[in-house]
């Protein structure tokens, strides 16, 4: 595997970590499938259409999201939304990453100080 | 444009959702279908279409990722005809030889001197070899069943993984030509080897149960008559293939159409003429069979007095009878499923 090989698998799987807290964080408000996958491009996460379908069906699964049908447009779309569990799990997930963050921060940073 | 534009999508939607287990699939149906709509430009042209498709992967992947990762021995995937075919093979299998326990058990008894027979013993020998048999033939089943569906699905998923076009997509089939549930094709087909191997391993003596009267360990006499015997197998053993082959047809054409009914009518026709030649033979019981059952005064019944052929001829009767209708139930039903296959499909073109 070259370098750039091994970089581009090596971020593929920094970002899935914090995908689900993309996710989370961006459903406070119902959004359908196509919308999220908009807002999240839109915040410059990056995420296939492929992984994130069937990511909102499991979390629903999970109890983490609600879905609700909405049939009176003309075509029906399937809305998420961050359920109380999935808030509780969110904050708790923040909490983390804000802690990860810092001693992240604080290896980088001794790092460049050498 | 907009028919040929549906068709794609939903072509792809179909491939995706019928790998999921059947609960899931109209839900997962719907919302995708919806997703992929909404990622289609305004104008929607075939190439935009295939983009789009192309952009959301393989459809076994993507049905991959909605199963979920967790593999198991048996998938969601094709868990529920998994479950439909234990339903069919396991009690079939559970009572066929559990009725064969019993008439072993039967035999036994007779064996057993008249003076000492107790009903606890007659009990203990017809019920104990009913389930002995029974649940070993069981556990069996099971086995294999479960071995067949995991070859299965893991040289399916292998196909899954290569290269896949939007224009091999299959069709999406039509909900008014039924197909043969699947399911059902497989027990078939189990049941077939199941049989086979239970007659070529009992008749061929390798299993302790023989076809046969024994006392204190001693051979006693055997039931049927060797020339009986030499004719029953190999018929018996053509019959199954023959039946087993109208099920890799139904398997290859999955819904009844006339090579699939002609191969039905052929393997009934068949399987009557067996019977017919099997029961034709001049002689079904052993000699030392008649005079051992003579020889213990066992009346076996008024009217299957031994001694003469009344027995032998009423247990023809009841088969003959059996294998013709048998044999025509299954051809009329071959007819009227083909019938009823091409007229809803000639109902659709229309």
């Amino acid at each position: 595997m070259s370098t750039k090989d091994l970089l581009a698998s090596y971020i593929t799987e920094l970002r899935r970590g914090s995908l689900i807290m993309a996710v989370l964080g961006c459903l406070h408000k119902p959004q359908y499938g196509y919308e999220l996958l908009q807002t999240l491009k839109q915040k410059g996460i990056e995420i296939e259409a492929n992984t994130l379908y069937p990511l909102l069906r499991r979390l629903d699964k999970q109890g983490v999201l609600q879905n609700e049908w909405d049939t009176s447009e003309s075509r029906p779309r399937k809305y998420y939304v961050i359920s109380s569990e999935g808030e509780r799990l969110f904050q708790e997930l923040v909490n983390e990453w804000n802690l990860m963050q810092q001693s992240m921060e604080g290896i980088i940073h001794e790092q460049e100080e050498k | 444009m907009n028919k040929k534009k549906n068709n794609r999508i939903e072509r792809y939607v179909y491939d995706v959702v019928r790998r999921l287990p059947e609960s899931e699939r109209e839900d997962v149906c719907k919302e995708l279908e919806a997703n992929i709509y909404d990622m289609l430009a305004d104008d929607a042209s075939d190439e935009n279409i295939k983009e789009v498709l192309y952009s959301m992967g393989n459809p076994a992947k993507l049905a991959e990722e909605y199963r979920q990762k967790p593999k198991y021995l048996i998938s969601p995937a094709i868990y529920e005809d998994y479950i439909h075919v234990m339903k069919i093979v396991i009690p079939v299998v559970a009572i066929a030889l559990a009725i064969i326990g019993a008439i072993q058990g039967v035999f036994q008894v007779l064996a057993v001197d008249q003076q000492t027979l107790s009903a606890a013993l007659v009990f203990k020998k017809v019920i104990g070899h009913a389930i002995g048999l029974s649940a070993s033939a069981v556990v069996q089943a099971l086995v294999w069943t479960t071995v067949g569906f995991v070859i299965y699905e893991r040289t399916s998923l292998k196909k899954g993984e290569v290269d896949w076009s939007v224009d091999d997509l299959p069709e999406v089939p039509k909900e008014k030509t039924k197909s043969i549930p699947l399911a059902d094709i497989i027990a078939e087909l189990i049941i077939g080897v199941i049989f086979i191997v239970a007659v070529i391993l009992i008749f061929g003596n390798y299993l302790p149960f023989e076809v046969a009267i024994y006392e204190d360990g001693l051979l006693q006499t055997e039931i049927f008559a060797k020339s009986f015997v030499s004719v029953l197998v190999p018929m018996l053993v053509i019959m199954m293939a023959i039946s087993m082959v109208e099920s890799i047809v139904k398997l290859i054409y999955r819904h009844w159409n006339i090579k699939v009914c002609i191969v039905s009518i052929i393997s009934h026709v068949v399987g009557l003429f067996s019977w017919l030649y099997i029961l034709g033979q001049p002689k079904i019981f052993s000699n030392t069979f008649f005079s051992y059952v003579a020889k213990h005064d066992i009346d076996l019944n008024a009217f299957m007095r031994v001694g003469n052929r009344g027995f032998e001829n009423s247990i023809i009767l009841v088969f003959t009878t059996i294998a013709i209708i048998g044999a025509c139930v299954g051809i009329a039903i071959a007819i009227v499923k083909t019938y009823m296959y091409y007229r809803a499909k000639n109902k659709q073109i229309a």
